[in-house]
């Protein structure tokens, strides 16, 4: 049986006063809502009523904001779908399917709030801010050489190339704090990577971790590299990605690669498909690195090449770099040569090997860094010849005829340039023998 | 004005109270003066009809609670307390009644109307006519809410525009709600949807907790 109700009048009549009124326990405030957010996802929840509406895949369209609205009450989901933000009709109709479910709750005020306060908050950029005047403060990279500290930075190369394992060294450079083959963490502080991955397997990348920990020894099992398995364009998936880069607080993304994740537009060139993958990236707020192809015609010829695709992936990178394997490499060993090919701010680093040991197909996998002349003319063929020329003198000195062999130039033109080098003071001049048998070696100057 | 009430409010019907009425008006607390302000009075049998635009059988006699406007004068708006108490299908007690296709209403009182219209003092809100009579008469502030849901019109769940006519920005609103607000999820959920709808228009809702321990 149920108890009688009391109220207001029966505590009067009880023999209660004014002040007995005023000092009844109250609740706290249950007019507003607790909102929190990850990334684009909002969760909105008013604990008196138990009501929650979450706002996820959230997208500008250009007549306005859509997003899914999912409301639960008592833990019991009543709606899922769909809502144009700003529509009128859209809410009233939400609202009066969610009020034929429970007529007590305000819904109206509900979803208007809901609406409101979730395109409020997804427009809401930084203001302008006046230019200062001062010196950068911070490093430049995040990862040196390969990661800058904003945007986007690049490796490109051809498939087969061993850019995947590059990008795994950088995040473990990077969340280890450690400097590993000649990448150098600049944040001061380890970091939390988050692979975006539409071209391997979990398993892969486990694997690949794994023999990596074992080659340079680093226990990684416990290292914040986490993996988000991708199937749709970046734009396409932003609501997601930036909801995981919020839950795992990630400093570093790693992008695997950059055609899938730009997608297919309708320009045949993809530079809208490529500006808008630019854009997603610069939303999310964090430097990232991506992996990219290059074309079969660049990819056989000498000389730097282009990553492939629009124009717009080289003019709006911060930081790239095309990556080479040389065929010329013992079983078991995979040498590549890395070439900054564009940096803005700063100039742009030498290029210089990666030696990459494996042992056998199950075994740790080293890397080092290895002057690139050791992975023959493969990959001295992308430098001009004032770089090879000072990269076969690296190790030694040499005579004309030396260099010229090594770096495949003609002695003329090889003869041509040394004397340029002479006269810029990069490279200096032994004599050896007499008479005939004299002969001019030339090494590198030391400053 | 339904002519009917307006006769009702006339100094003809001043103090005809039938003693079943005023025993139950008693009961609680309220006094002549309340009484008198708010022109609580006993309705003759035959006007109940005219007054609700329905009769039923089982109706004995009826108290007529009229509603005081914020503008000044009276709603043409009624709440009738039924004696005896009707059952309705659900087997549920039903105590007042107000007449057909009439959307609820907020019950406003004389003692307090200016304060509750002009000032910032905190705005208790009960669950009912006499309840918010007794508060009244304790000096605070007070509307009055006909039931848990009495705060929005039929089909939406928007405040009612009585609300319109009281300042609610940065308003602490006291809510006091019945005891059963502590044991049926059904009536917490209503005035907690009061509270969200308060909070949106700016004020600051807290509920009050009455003893569950207290018998009538």
């Amino acid at each position: 049986m149920k108890s009688p109700k009391a109220g207001a009048d029966d505590f009067v009549a009880s023999g209660h006063a004014e002040a007995d009124l005023a000092d009844l326990p109250g609740t706290e405030a249950i007019g507003a809502a607790a909102v929190s957010r990850e990334g684009d996802d909002f969760l909105f929840v008013w604990p008196g009523c138990d009501v929650r509406i979450e706002v996820t895949t959230v997208r500008e369209h250009g007549e306005g904001i859509t997003a899914e609205l999912a409301v639960s009450l008592g833990g019991r989901e009543l709606h899922w779908g769909r809502l144009q933000l700003a529509s009128t009709l859209a809410k009233g109709t939400l609202v009066k399917r969610l009020a034929q479910q429970h007529r007590a709750l305000p819904w109206g005020t509900l979803v208007e709030h809901v609406c409101r306060e979730a395109a409020r908050a997804v427009r809401n950029g930084a203001p302008a801010a006046r230019l200062e005047a001062r010196p950068f403060s911070g490093p430049r990279f995040l990862l040196e050489p390969f990661v800058w500290h904003s945007d986007c930075s690049f490796i490109f190369a051809d498939g087969g190339t061993g850019k995947g394992y590059v990008a795994l060294v950088n995040c473990l450079a990077g969340t280890t704090g450690r400097t590993i083959a000649g990448i150098h963490p600049r944040a001061g502080r380890g970091l939390r990577a988050l692979y975006l991955d539409w071209e391997s397997s979990k398993d892969d990348l486990d694997d690949r971790l794994h023999r990596l920990g074992r080659g340079l020894a680093i226990d990684t099992t416990e290292l914040p590299i986490y993996r988000l398995g991708m199937d749709r364009p970046l734009v396409a998936d932003l609501a997601r990605v930036r909801t995981e880069c919020a839950r795992i607080t990630a400093d570093l993304l790693v992008i695997d690669s950059w055609m899938p994740a730009c997608g297919f537009g309708r320009d045949t060139a993809g530079a809208d498909t490529a500006v808008g993958a630019f854009a997603a990236v610069r939303s999310l707020g964090r430097p990232a690195l991506a992996i990219a192809h290059m074309s079969k015609v660049m990819a056989d010829q000498k000389g730097a090449a282009r990553i492939y695709g629009s124009v717009f992936n080289h003019n709006l990178s911060r930081n790239v770099w095309e990556v080479k394997r040389t065929e010329d490499s013992e079983p078991g060993e995979m040498l590549l040569g890395c070439y900054h090919t564009k940096v803005n701010e700063v100039a742009r680093r030498k290029p210089f090997g990666l030696r990459f040991a494996f042992d056998g197909e199950d075994g740790p996998v080293t890397v080092s860094t290895c002057p690139l002349i050791q992975g023959g003319a493969d990959l001295l063929e992308k430098l001009s010849l004032r770089q090879r020329i000072r990269t076969v003198l690296a190790p030694g000195a040499l005579t004309t005829e030396e260099i010229a062999e090594a770096t495949g130039a003609p002695e003329k033109t090889v003869r041509a340039r040394l004397s340029e080098l002479h006269r810029q003071h990069h490279v200096v001049t032994f004599e050896e023998g007499g008479g005939r048998g004299k002969h001019t070696r030339w090494g590198l100057a030391t400053r | 004005m339904n002519p009917h009430l307006e006769l009702l409010l006339s100094p003809v019907y001043d103090g005809a109270l039938a003693p079943e009425h005023l025993a139950d008006l008693r009961k609680s607390t309220l006094t002549d003066q309340t009484i008198r302000r708010q022109f609580i009075r006993s309705v003759p049998p035959a006007m109940i009809r005219p007054l609700l635009g329905f009769d039923l059988a089982e109706i004995r006699s009826a108290l007529l609670f009229p509603f005081r406007s914020p503008a000044g004068g009276f709603m043409d708006h009624v709440r009738l307390k039924v004696f005896p108490s009707l059952t309705d299908a659900k087997g549920h007690a039903v105590k007042y009644l107000q007449p057909k296709r009439s959307s609820p209403r907020l019950y406003f009182v004389a003692s307090c109307l200016r304060r509750v219209l002009e000032s910032d003092e905190p705005l208790w809100i009960c669950e009912g006519e006499k309840k918010a009579l007794a508060v009244a008469q304790l000096g605070f502030p007070v509307v009055g809410i006909c039931g848990v849901t009495g705060w929005h019109g039929k089909g939406h769940s928007d405040l009612l525009p009585d609300f319109d006519a009281i300042p609610l920005v940065d308003r602490v609103v006291e809510l006091l709600p019945d005891t059963d607000y502590q044991t049926n999820p059904d009536v917490a959920l209503a005035i907690n949807g009061l509270g969200i709808a308060l909070g949106a228009r700016g004020a600051k809702p807290f509920v009050r907790l009455l003893p569950l321990e207290q018998r009538r």
